[in-house]
This record gives C-alpha cells, sequence and structure tokens, in this order.
C-alpha cells in the first residue's frame, strides 16, 4: 500500500512536471516572450552605461569633496575654524533603482556660526533641473516594473481561457491528470520562463557595471543583489499569478486579456500616481518656506542670546580653513575677552545649531510620514511596494535622507565634543587665535610687555604711514603659523543600512506580497476547480 | 453604408466590457483630479496673493528713499493657473520665486510649495489622463476591430457584399473614433463640472477657447492610437498577437521614448549642477575683488570708508567694481538658463519621436505650463528689472545731492549718497505684472506640435488604408 501510494506520488509529481515543461516549451519560442525579453535586454544594455556613468561622476565627486575636506582639516590653524562638511556616499547599487527626485540630502556642514541660508544642505536638495522634474528616471527597477510585468501578464492571460477556446484544455483534462495538477504545472512553467529575462536583466547589469571598471562591490552589496533578484521574481511572479485568475475568471481569451490589461494599467500607473496625489493631499503640508522661516527664526534668536558678550580689541584677520577668517594676531585685551566670552557663546551657538537640525529633520520626517501613508495606499499596487523594496534595498530610499541627517546630527555632536575636550571648554585661546601674549606687540616691533596705550599709539602710527610694509612680514608670519594636530577628531562614517537593517526592513513587506500570492493561487486553484471547460 | 458600419461598430463597442471599464476609469480619474486641483488652486492662489500683497508693501516701506528700494531684493512669484488642472507641467517641481534686485538677479527657487519626498512619475491631470490611460484606451477598442472579425468570419460576410474596402475601414474608424470620445467626453465633462463649480477658479474666455483646443488635441491624440490599432490589427492574423504588439509598441511609444529623452539629453547636452554655478558664483566675487585690489578699475575700488571727504576713495572705481561682478554674475546665470533650456528643448525634440511627447508638449505650451513657461516668467522678470533701473535712474537724474552712481553697495550708497535719498511716489515705480499668453500667440507655439499630430493622423491613416485595402481576408 505504502508502494502504490509512493508510486501515485512519483506519478503525480511527474506529471506536473509534464505540464510545466510543456507550458515552458510552448512559451518560450512566442512571439510575446522573445519579443518582450529582447527589448528588456536591449534597452538595460542601453541604460545600464548611462546609469553607470552617472554613478561614476556622484563618486567621484564624492571622493574629491572628501579629499578636499581632509584638506580643509590640515589647513585648520585654530579650533574655531573647524567645520566640516559631510557627504553621503552614493550607492552603487543606485544603477538599480535610481535615487528619487526630491529626496536627495547628501552633504552638510558642521557649522555652529551658519551665516547663510545658502548652505550645503539646501543647496543639494533645491534643484532646478527641468528634466528631473518633467522626466521620470529610467532604471532597472523601471524595466521590471513596465515592461517585465506587461510580459507577465500576457503570457498569463491566456493559459486557461485560451487553451479553453482552443479545446485543447478539455483534452488535457480527459487524460489522467486533475486540474489542480494541471495548474500547478502551469504556475511552475510561468516562474520559469520569468526567471529566464530577470535572470538575463540582472547578469546583463552586472557585467556593464564590470565592464564600466566599477569593482568595489563588496559581500554586502552581492548579498542585496541577490535579494533584489528574489524580490524581483516574486513581483513578476505576482504580476502571472494575477494574470493566471483572471484568465480563470473569464471564457474569453480577449476578455481576459482587456481585463488583465485594465487591471495593469490600474496597478501599474494609476494606483502609484493617486496614492502619491492623494498623500500630499490629505498628509500634512510640509513647506521649505516654512523651515526656512523657522531656521531665520532661530538665527535671530541665537544673535539674541549672544549679543551681551563683549569681545574685542587690536586684531589681525588671517584666511583660514573652510574659508573662514582667524584671529592670526591680537593684543591681550582680546586674549582676555576671548577666553571669558567664548565659554559662554560657544555652547548657545553648538545649541542653537543642534535645534536648526531638530527642525530640518521635524520636515524631513513630516515628509516621510506622507510617503508612508502614500504606502498605505500603494498596497493595492504591487508595482509601487516593489519599487519601495528595491529602493530600500539599493540604499536610494527616501528614508536614506533622513537617516544621514540623523548621523550628521550625531557626528556634530562628537565634533562639538571635541573641541570642548580640546580647548578646556572654549578657555584656551588656541579656540580663536594662535598667538599667545605678547605677539601682537612683538609683530609691530614693541617689546613683549609694551603697554596697551604704547600699542595703540604705534598702530595709530603704521596706520598713517600705511601698511604696505607689513604685508611681507605679515604673509611670512601666516606661513610660519602651525596647522593643528587633531588627534583624535572623529570622523564622519554614514555607510547606510546594514544587510541585517534592510532584511528587516523588507521583510514584513515580502511576507505580506508572499501570503498575497498565496491567496491569489489558492483562489485561482478554487476558481479553476469550477471552471467550464467546454 | 459607412453610418451604418460605424453605427455597428458604435454598439459593439458600447456593450462590450472595456467600454464600461473605460468610461468608470475616465471618470474616477479625471474627479480625482479635479477635486485634487482644486483645493491645490485656493491655496496657491491665497500664498500667491499674500506673497504679492507681502511685496509690494516691502516696496512701499522702501520708497523713502530711492536707495533703499534700488537695493532692495524683491520676490515675484509664478501666478497659479487656472488651467493647470489640464497639464500642469510639473509646476509642483519647477522653482516659483525670482528674486532680484535693479542690479541683479538669483537663481530662481521653489518656495511655499508643499515639498514632497513621494515619487510621482507624472501629475495626474488631463494629460497624463489621455496620453497614459486613453491612448491605452483607444488600442483596446481597436486592436481586434479587423483581425478579430477575420478570425470570427465575420469580416469575410461583410466583404462579400458590394461594400468597397474604403468604406469599410472609414467606417470602423469613425465607430472607434466615437466610442473613444465617449470617455474621453465624459470625462472631460465631470471634470469641468467641478471645477468650473468651485468658487476659487475662474475662467475667461479665453481659457474657454484654449480648453476647446485641448479637447480638439486629445481628439487627435485618440486617433493616432485608434490608426494604429487598425494598422496592426489588419495586419496580424490573430488578435492576441496583434494586443501583443501593440501593447509593447504603447508602452515604447508612451512610455519609453519620452522617459529617455531625458537620458539621452543628459548625454548629449550636459549642463553643471546649481552647486557648480554658485561656486563660478562665488569665484567671479574672489576675482573681481582681485581685480578691484590690482587696481584694474581705477586706484581705491576696493576700499571705503564713512566719509567721501578724506580723498582717498574713488567711487567711480568702486561703481565699475561692483558693476562688473553683477554683469559678470548675471551673464552666468543667464547663460545657464540658457544652457538649460536648450538641454530642455533637445528631450523634448527627442520625446516627439513618440505622439505623446508632442502632445505633451502641445497641451503645455498651449496651457503656458511647464518649463517653457519658466524660462518666459525668468526673461519677462529680466525685462521689468531693466524698466525699472530706467525709472531709478530717471528718479536719481533729477536730485542735485545724488553722485548719480548706481551699484550694488548698500554702505557707500549711504554714506557717500551715490544714490538719491529723496522719496519716490509708489505710483512712479512699476510693478512687475506677469504676462499670460493670448491665445493666438500659445497657439503659435503650440502649432509644431500640433502639426505633427496631424501629420502622424494622415500617415498612420493611410497605412491603415493600404494595409485593409491588401488585407487577406481568408
Amino acid at each position: 500500500m505504502q508502494g502504490v501510494e509512493a508510486g501515485s506520488t512519483t506519478r503525480n509529481g511527474m506529471m506536473v512536471w509534464n505540464v510545466a515543461k510543456k507550458e515552458f516549451l510552448l512559451n518560450v519560442v512566442t512571439l510575446k516572450f522573445v519579443t518582450g525579453s529582447l527589448l528588456c535586454l536591449a534597452l538595460s544594455a542601453c541604460i545600464m552605461p548611462v546609469l553607470v556613468e552617472s554613478y561614476k561622476q556622484d563618486f567621484n565627486e564624492y571622493t574629491i569633496n572628501k579629499t578636499a575636506n581632509e584638506r580643509e582639516l590640515k589647513k585648520a590653524k585654530v579650533y574655531q575654524n573647524i567645520v566640516p562638511r559631510v557627504y553621503r556616499k552614493p550607492s552603487v547599487l543606485s544603477v538599480f533603482a535610481s535615487v528619487e527626485e526630491g529626496s536627495t540630502c547628501s552633504t552638510y556642514q558642521i557649522d555652529s556660526q551658519w551665516e547663510t541660508e545658502a548652505d550645503l544642505h539646501q543647496l543639494s536638495t533645491q534643484g532646478m533641473d527641468f528634466l528631473r522634474a518633467l522626466f521620470p528616471v529610467v532604471d532597472i527597477t523601471f524595466v521590471f516594473e513596465i515592461i517585465i510585468s506587461a510580459l507577465a501578464l500576457m503570457l498569463a492571460h491566456d493559459l486557461v481561457s485560451g487553451e479553453r477556446e482552443c479545446g485543447t484544455l478539455k483534452l488535457s483534462l480527459s487524460n489522467s491528470i486533475s486540474r489542480s495538477e494541471l495548474i500547478l504545472g502551469k504556475v511552475i512553467a510561468g516562474g520559469g520562463l520569468l526567471f529566464l529575462p530577470v535572470a538575463a536583466i540582472y547578469l546583463t547589469a552586472l557585467t556593464a557595471l564590470w565592464i564600466s571598471g566599477v569593482f568595489h562591490i563588496g559581500r554586502h552589496e552581492w548579498i542585496c543583489v541577490l535579494m533584489m533578484s528574489g524580490l524581483t521574481w516574486l513581483y513578476v511572479s505576482m504580476v502571472f499569478n494575477v494574470g493566471l485568475f483572471i484568465s480563470c475568471l473569464c471564457r474569453k481569451e480577449a476578455s481576459s486579456l482587456v481585463a488583465g490589461l485594465f487591471c495593469w494599467v490600474f496597478m501599474v500607473f494609476m494606483v502609484p500616481n493617486l496614492g502619491a496625489h492623494w498623500a500630499s493631499y490629505w498628509g500634512d503640508r510640509v513647506s521649505s518656506e516654512e523651515q526656512s522661516l523657522q531656521v531665520d527664526d532661530l538665527k535671530v534668536r541665537r544673535e539674541q542670546e549672544i549679543k551681551g558678550v563683549a569681545m574685542g580689541g587690536m586684531q589681525m584677520l588671517a584666511q583660514g580653513a573652510y574659508g573662514k577668517q582667524y584671529l592670526m594676531l591680537c593684543d591681550s585685551q582680546w586674549l582676555i575677552s576671548g577666553c571669558k566670552g567664548y565659554p559662554v557663546t560657544e555652547p548657545i551657538k553648538n545649541r542653537y545649531f543642534n535645534m536648526k537640525l531638530d527642525v530640518e529633520l521635524y520636515y524631513l520626517k513630516k515628509q516621510v510620514k506622507q510617503m508612508h501613508l502614500a504606502s498605505l495606499l500603494h498596497t493595492c499596487s504591487p508595482t509601487r511596494v516593489y519599487r519601495n523594496m528595491m529602493s530600500l534595498l539599493a540604499g536610494s530610499d527616501p528614508e536614506g535622507a533622513l537617516r544621514f541627517l540623523q548621523s550628521v546630527r550625531a557626528y556634530a555632536n562628537e565634533v562639538f565634543d571635541f573641541l570642548k575636550q580640546s580647548t578646556d571648554h572654549y578657555r584656551n585661546p588656541a579656540y580663536f587665535t594662535p598667538c599667545r601674549e605678547g605677539d601682537f606687540a612683538l609683530f609691530i616691533g614693541l617689546p613683549r610687555h609694551a603697554t596697551r596705550q604704547e600699542v595703540v599709539d604705534t598702530v595709530k602710527a603704521i596706520r598713517k604711514k600705511g601698511v604696505e610694509h607689513f604685508k611681507q612680514k605679515y604673509d611670512r608670519f601666516i606661513q610660519n603659523v602651525p596647522s593643528l594636530e587633531l588627534k583624535g577628531f572623529p570622523r564622519f562614517g554614514s555607510e547606510g543600512l546594514s544587510v541585517a537593517d534592510k532584511v528587516r526592513g523588507i521583510l514584513p513587506t515580502v511576507l505580506i506580497t508572499i501570503a498575497l500570492n498565496i491567496v491569489v493561487l489558492v483562489l485561482t486553484f478554487v476558481k479553476f476547480m469550477r471552471y467550464d471547460v467546454r | 453604408m459607412i453610418r451604418y458600419i460605424a453605427q455597428k461598430e458604435i454598439l459593439e463597442t458600447m456593450l462590450s466590457l472595456r467600454f464600461g471599464l473605460a468610461v468608470i476609469l475616465s471618470v474616477l480619474l479625471f474627479s480625482v483630479s479635479s477635486l485634487v486641483f482644486i483645493t491645490d488652486y485656493q491655496r496657491q492662489t491665497n500664498e500667491y496673493r499674500e506673497q504679492m500683497n507681502h511685496s509690494r508693501k516691502e516696496m512701499l516701506d522702501r520708497s523713502d528713499h530711492l536707495y533703499e528700494l534700488a537695493l532692495y531684493k524683491q520676490t515675484v512669484y509664478r501666478k497659479p493657473k487656472p488651467l493647470s488642472f489640464c497639464s500642469t507641467g510639473a509646476t509642483r517641481a519647477i522653482p516659483n520665486a525670482y528674486r532680484f534686485n535693479i542690479f541683479s538677479r538669483e537663481i530662481p527657487e521653489k518656495k511655499s510649495r508643499p515639498d514632497t519626498i513621494l515619487m510621482k512619475a507624472y501629475e495626474v491631470d488631463w494629460v497624463f489622463i489621455i496620453s497614459v490611460v486613453m491612448s491605452f484606451v483607444a488600442l483596446t477598442f481597436t486592436f481586434d476591430r479587423i483581425c478579430g472579425e477575420k478570425e470570427k468570419g465575420v469580416l469575410r460576410l461583410i466583404m462579400s457584399g458590394p461594400i468597397p474596402r474604403y468604406t469599410v475601414i472609414l467606417g470602423k474608424y469613425c465607430g472607434a473614433m466615437v466610442a473613444v470620445s465617449v470617455p474621453i467626453g465624459v470625462g472631460v465633462l465631470t471634470s469641468l463640472i467641478i471645477v468650473s463649480g468651485a468658487k476659487s477658479v475662474h475662467f475667461t474666455s479665453e481659457d474657454w477657447q484654449k480648453i476647446s483646443i485641448l479637447f480638439f488635441m486629445m481628439l487627435l491624440y485618440g486617433s493616432i492610437f485608434i490608426h494604429l490599432g487598425l494598422l496592426i490589427s489588419a495586419r496580424m492574423v490573430r488578435s492576441d498577437s496583434s494586443m501583443v504588439v501593440l501593447l509593447f509598441l504603447w508602452v515604447g511609444l508612451v512610455i519609453l521614448v519620452p522617459y529617455l529623452g531625458r537620458t539621452v539629453a543628459e548625454i548629449v547636452r550636459p549642463i553643471p549642477t546649481r552647486a557648480m554655478v554658485l561656486k563660478k558664483q562665488a569665484a567671479i566675487d574672489t576675482l573681481t575683488l582681485d581685480n578691484a585690489i590690482a587696481g584694474k578699475y581705477g586706484p581705491n575700488a576696493a576700499s571705503w570708508g564713512p566719509s567721501l571727504s578724506q580723498g582717498k576713495y574713488n567711487p567711480a572705481a568702486r561703481r565699475r567694481y561692483f558693476n562688473d561682478g553683477n554683469e559678470k554674475r548675471n551673464q552666468l546665470l543667464d547663460d545657464y538658463i540658457t544652457q538649460m533650456r536648450g538641454q530642455f528643448n533637445f528631450a523634448c525634440q527627442f520625446s516627439r519621436l513618440s505622439p505623446t511627447g508632442a502632445f505633451r508638449q502641445a497641451c503645455a505650451r498651449l496651457v503656458g505650463s511647464g518649463a517653457v513657461h519658466f524660462t518666459d516668467m525668468y526673461y519677462q522678470v529680466r525685462n521689468y528689472q531693466d524698466r525699472l533701473r530706467k525709472r531709478i535712474q530717471e528718479v536719481d537724474a533729477k536730485d542735485p545731492d545724488s553722485l548719480h552712481l548706481l551699484y550694488e553697495d548698500r554702505d557707500t550708497a549711504y554714506h557717500w549718497k551715490t544714490m538719491s535719498h529723496k522719496p519716490i511716489a509708489l505710483e512712479h515705480i512699476p510693478i512687475f505684472r506677469e504676462q499670460s499668453l493670448a491665445v493666438g500667440k500659445a497657439l503659435g507655439h503650440a502649432i509644431y506640435d500640433i502639426g505633427l499630430l496631424c501629420v502622424l493622423n494622415i500617415v498612420l491613416f493611410c497605412g491603415v488604408f493600404i494595409a485593409f485595402v491588401r488585407c487577406d481576408l481568408r
């Protein structure tokens, strides 16, 4: 008895395999499959060089900027001039799912004395690029979203209704094959068929990356690429299953085709756009002007708080790191007032800088909240869900901007802590000047311990004569001022999410997608069991 | 005979599932887009009014001293368009604020726009609905008009009667055209009822004319896809093969070619980023300062003090120094705008390979939205800037206490009186008024794209005619 059962199971398995093989071979040589696959491959081959070139440009710019920042740090002669710029590393996987327009926040400057609204952060997020606004990006995910999904639908729409019309469904079922085995065979064949173009496109993309000389693809990236290809296959399988289900609902091939195509237009175009539309309508308004006004207000309040702190005296300025001036030479009045004043003003400035970051984070969080609202609406569209997951794996999701800004906030505090520790809470004159007591007097030709009145009179006399003959001495003096050592200075590291975090991020959605897939399959099975094959 | 065939086609289509789906889809999409537009437009109009009033008030506050008015950086905003529900032209993403004074202009920015990081491939406006959804609907109505009837044997029966082939194909075309016009017409009517019923939206007679022309363009565009559907249907033997080919053609024409316009334009016409332009502007400042110190504009151009009586300063040289910097910066910005325009135009030219690209361009130009409007507004601002500068120069010339040296330096304007300190009456100050294109001119801009759509229609109709005349009906 057990042997008979085992034999029966094996025979059933063979039947499913035979059906799957038949469907696979039948469809792999059809016009629709060949045309669709070739179109996808050709498109991928054309767009990959452009995407890779764009990535290489971004990466080069990132490297140049990072090097320039290190160079500026080495030039710093006073701690006050240490206002590092931080940059977000572009992800090589962005060729698979490009950064969504409007979500770029890729650079920031840690400067507690921020003066102008047009700091680097604003620059990178405000674009005036019409092309980006009017022509959305074509990346590998786009090829899968639109073309492969259409192909999946075209393959699935006539698997049941088409065979019924030809009469072959009747013939197949008149043999000793159950309905469940038949439909299972079709599902397996569909999965196998769609695996081919998906794998071919990924191979083409990776080959294009390799040919272009992009070699810094580590273990993290390989795992992400594997996950992306798995997700892609899951997505196109879902579209295939939906097409198969529609085919089981219709008696005519033409009806299943039309119904399937309307569903496809609904899922691929309408729901993503309507979802975003509704989310921006129902969600909180997010305005960059409100943000700018709040930041300006913070600047005014900051100036009010530090207004009463008087610092000054005679000074000679020089150009330092990051284009900021510093006190090259100053008299004792400046030294004393600076050592008293900066411990009061700098913590205030640091606090307001953090508040500014908090304002920016708040607005970015509001935008992300809008995105989550849209995601709720997007659950009816596997296309949009798929795009979200691919963006997360590629590191080009909109929340990446939020994570970057959060890293910037944490880094800013590290920098402030370093400055505090290195300058004894800003009491050390090394914070604002490299000169020491008496250097100013020496520079203008007086003894080190000259009185203030003598210094004032000498400076007046120099001004009357003209300062041209001091220029050479001034230039020599600047060159001899040593740069700071900066031992233990924290470095910014924003490497994005780890693989584990990404998996955690996409896992709920993947599980829901798999569950939906199973639901659609079950419905297909149920419908096919009751399908009239005559 | 054409009438009978058309009637038969219309009835057949209207009684099918696809027609019902198309009408429901059309009504849903047009309603949603109109409802969202009304709220958005109301908010934009209120904001625009507030912004312009604020700007006017700021100018009034500064009219007590001519130099304050000259130095004041006012911001003008693009007026929200009542027809933007027809074609938004990605208005949300394009800068709407132009800040300038009589000496210099800044890079235009987006202000008071609800910023969003939500990805929207397109705004759901009329152009999107017609170019993406209705074109697809037109294909579903026609993909099996000929090959489907051939498969069933109906076509053979029809042609066995004394009906010339051109009558049949004309009848089919007219029937399909009427069938497609119904969901489009219902959708447009729904949208117009919703929008015109809103208190905040007022259409002028010019707007109604533009809407009529838009409707005609929609039918022209839909007609292209009807011809395409009939052509492929005539060439194919089976209806599912016809649908496959049409679907891929549709993806190529409606999605790929327009999208690829950007990629191609970025390769062929690269432009600097905004950050690079700002860096160049900063470099210009440094260069002009170095030149001033070196004495290129005259001695002591870079220095100033509160009193001219010391005889150490040179206002004329200082004016040359400042004006040179401003001219270079303005030129840089103009070049940037020109390059951007060139890149954008190239992308549009490329996208015209597809009727969708031509249709979108025609709609944007007719309605006055999108990038074309942005650059047009930029040039209007530039002209206004010249007019305002001339006016201020005229008023300044009448003041004997002024040195009549107009340049962008507040300190010297105040201390040295390089410009007049006398007040100016507000009615003498020219106000910026955005000029919308008249219907005739807008049509003139769009005529190339409309012509392209007409030519495509004619070419495709000839193709359909020839294909059907030579079609094997067995």
